[in-house]
């Protein structure tokens, strides 16, 4: 069976008055890749740092493969932390960094040499056994830093942005590193990252946080198709937010009225009151002319960038909204447009994706 | 190709600094060291080139005698010293969590440095003499029959007036290392699983080295070339180095004098290039 099975129950944390996390219960399964993802300050450092034993919880406890931890030191509770800015020792090179915690255990001196040279392997940075870390680059630097916290075979990893510090190229690169190396182990990564394009790429859960809550968990695919709310839609970004009214299955935003929603939503809908939907850019059609199943009213283009694969075009209806819209790129330079021009947009109400009001207000 | 140029002037720059140490270090120095080789007698130099003032010196054993309570005044105030600036530093560094509080602390600790050395020696006298403050209240409360002698005029106040006067040479140098450790590395010792102890001496040592080096390196130029400590702590009963010269001086006899700072100075630089070994100083500043 596999191990490193984690379980938080209600736990609260807070900072004098301010209140850090508020009660946060997750559970994350042995030998999963799961990521905390949210903007700066929204509690998913101090949530893996309650889980590694740096910070005590106010309140709730942690629980790891059916073991209570709350009280433990972190060497008691089989975890590891890597560091953000990864922590090495300055004084000792990587073999020491490395064996660190074998010393701390009084492991003989050629057998802690062995088997950290063994996990510096494991990160391919056995040629760099007595290098200083200020003689390493930043990625080297990492990849020690992980040897260090595999040696003592812990049950879960935790990772503080560990490819924060790390140039963009680099970076993919230790992703896909970091994902074979837990695949290997088949041990649990806790991840924390403001990035969902990092969460996305690794994680078989993503944990989205927000001022201390959590806004919605799930599979990537899970968060990227069904936001739940409008904070989850803006943060992992390609989703328009769309808000208005629901009359009799019609959909009303500012001049555009969507209709046939009974069909697209399964539970149905409650109507005028306040309601948002989210729609992806990619989702929506554009045409310089007016065409079946597209929107009557202009859509006028307030700005367009290349990105690539696909031109993403911003704009707004007369009465609202403002939308931005991925056109291909084949599509876009067969008939290319200018900002100040009028498109026509359309989209399936199948599409719209109802969101739930803010999670606390 | 105005390279030349632009080296002659930068030499202005550096011009004052080499002047003043030219004139107040430079000179003085080879003056003694041409001292040195003089001879005397009673009442006059005699410009000469001589070794006898070494070869007394050396060979005397009021020098030897003089040269081991140095070191046991330095060993030991060093000792002290280190003992009290490490954890002094480490309480500030590491265990008050508001800078402004740091920094009270830190001057605090600046506070005996108000009055002169000399007042500071001479208020121990009341406190630890015969009929002084701590006699009274062990013979008052019926510790002990007969007033403490060692308390004054004895090694024991030698070492206390010199870790009295010397210990935040030892405290600020370590604490300037301490704060330049990143706190996550004691995070990252406590999360491998190290005691507090194993956290001090396999990651906070190694790492002020360089402050426990410039610490020492204060304490022992402090002691070792220090004569009025010795002088009035030990009441005139133990000599230091300091002392000898000190006496040879005020008997006039100015090339012995000389001969002993120079065996002193010398002495001083031989244990410096040893510590230096141990420390890339020029990193560390």
């Amino acid at each position: 069976m596999k191990k490193g099975a984690i379980e938080l129950v209600c736990i609260n944390k807070a900072y004098g008055n301010k209140e850090a996390i508020k009660d946060i219960s997750l559970s994350i399964a042995a030998g999963h890749y799961c990521c905390l993802l949210g903007p700066s300050g929204c509690g998913k450092t101090t949530t893996l740092r309650i889980i590694a034993g740096h910070e005590t919880p106010t309140d709730g406890d942690i629980l790891l493969d059916n073991r209570n931890v709350t009280g433990l030191p972190p060497r008691k509770r089989g975890t590891a932390l890597m560091f953000q800015n990864y922590a090495l020792f300055p004084h000792l090179n990587c073999v020491d960094n490395t064996a660190f915690s074998l010393k701390i255990s009084g492991v003989a001196k050629a057998t802690r040499h062995a088997q950290a040279i063994e996990m510096l392997k494991l990160v391919n940075m056995e040629s760099y056994t007595d290098a200083l870390p200020d003689q390493l680059s930043g990625g080297q630097q990492q990849r020690v830093a992980l040897a260090r916290a595999l040696i003592n075979q812990p049950d879960v990893i935790l990772l503080d942005e560990p490819l924060s510090a790390l140039d963009p190229f680099l970076r993919g690169k230790m992703r896909v590193e970091l994902k074979r190396i837990q695949q290997q182990l088949g041990i649990t990564f806790v991840h924390v990252t403001h990035s969902q394009e990092e969460a996305f790429a690794l994680s078989d859960q993503v944990v989205l946080m927000h001022d201390g809550v959590i806004e919605q968990q799930g599979t990537p695919k899970e968060i990227f198709q069904q936001p739940k709310t409008a904070f989850v839609a803006h943060f992992i970004g390609g989703h328009n937010v769309l808000e208005g009214q629901i009359h009799q299955n019609e959909f009303h935003t500012g001049s555009i009225r969507v209709k046939g929603l009974a069909q697209a939503l399964s539970s149905s809908p409650r109507t005028n009151v306040p309601q948002q939907f989210s729609l992806r850019f990619d989702r929506i059609k554009a045409a310089p002319q007016p065409d079946e199943g597209l929107h009557t009213q202009p859509f006028t283009v307030d700005a367009v960038e290349y990105q690539g694969a696909v031109i993403q075009v911003q704009g707004h209806y007369q009465k609202g909204p403002e939308l931005s819209v991925y056109v291909s790129d084949k599509a876009f330079f067969a008939h290319p447009f200018q900002p100040g021009q009028e498109i026509y947009l359309g989209w399936d109400a199948h599409d719209l994706n109802p969101l739930q009001p803010p999670v606390h207000s | 190709m105005n390279t030349p140029v632009r080296t002659f002037r930068s030499y202005w720059q550096v011009a004052p600094l080499s002047l003043v140490l030219l004139c107040f270090l430079v000179f003085p120095i080879l003056t003694i060291v041409i001292v040195s080789f003089w001879d005397f007698n009673a009442y006059q130099l005699l410009p000469d080139f001589t070794f006898d003032n070494y070869a007394f010196s050396l060979t005397s054993d009021v020098t030897l005698k003089a040269y081991l309570n140095t070191f046991f005044y330095a060993i030991a105030t060093w000792l002290i010293t280190l003992i009290l600036g490490f954890t002094v530093a480490y309480y500030l560094a590491f265990h008050i969590e508001s800078n402004l509080m740091r920094n009270l602390l830190f001057i605090l600790c600046t506070i005996p440095f108000l009055t002169s050395n000399i007042i500071r020696m001479i208020s121990w006298i009341p406190l630890l003499g015969r009929n002084g403050l701590v006699n009274g209240l062990l013979t008052g409360s019926g510790m002990v029959d007969q007033p403490v002698e060692w308390l004054l005029y004895s090694d024991f106040s030698v070492i206390l007036a010199f870790v009295h006067l010397y210990t935040l040479f030892m405290v600020v140098p370590i604490f300037n290392a301490m704060t330049r450790i990143d706190k996550k590395l004691i995070e990252a010792a406590m999360d491998a699983g190290a005691s507090t102890l194993q956290t001090i001496f396999l990651v906070i040592v190694p790492l002020c080295r360089s402050g426990i080096v410039i610490g020492t390196v204060f304490i022992l130029t402090l002691v070792m070339g220090d004569f009025i400590t010795v002088r009035l702590m030990s009441g005139g009963l133990s000599a230091s180095v300091g002392v000898l010269i000190y006496n040879e001086i005020s008997l006039l006899q100015y090339p012995a004098a000389a001969a002993d700072a120079v065996i002193l100075l010398i002495t001083i630089l031989i244990i410096f290039s040893i510590l230096f070994r141990f420390v890339d100083i020029k990193k560390e500043l």
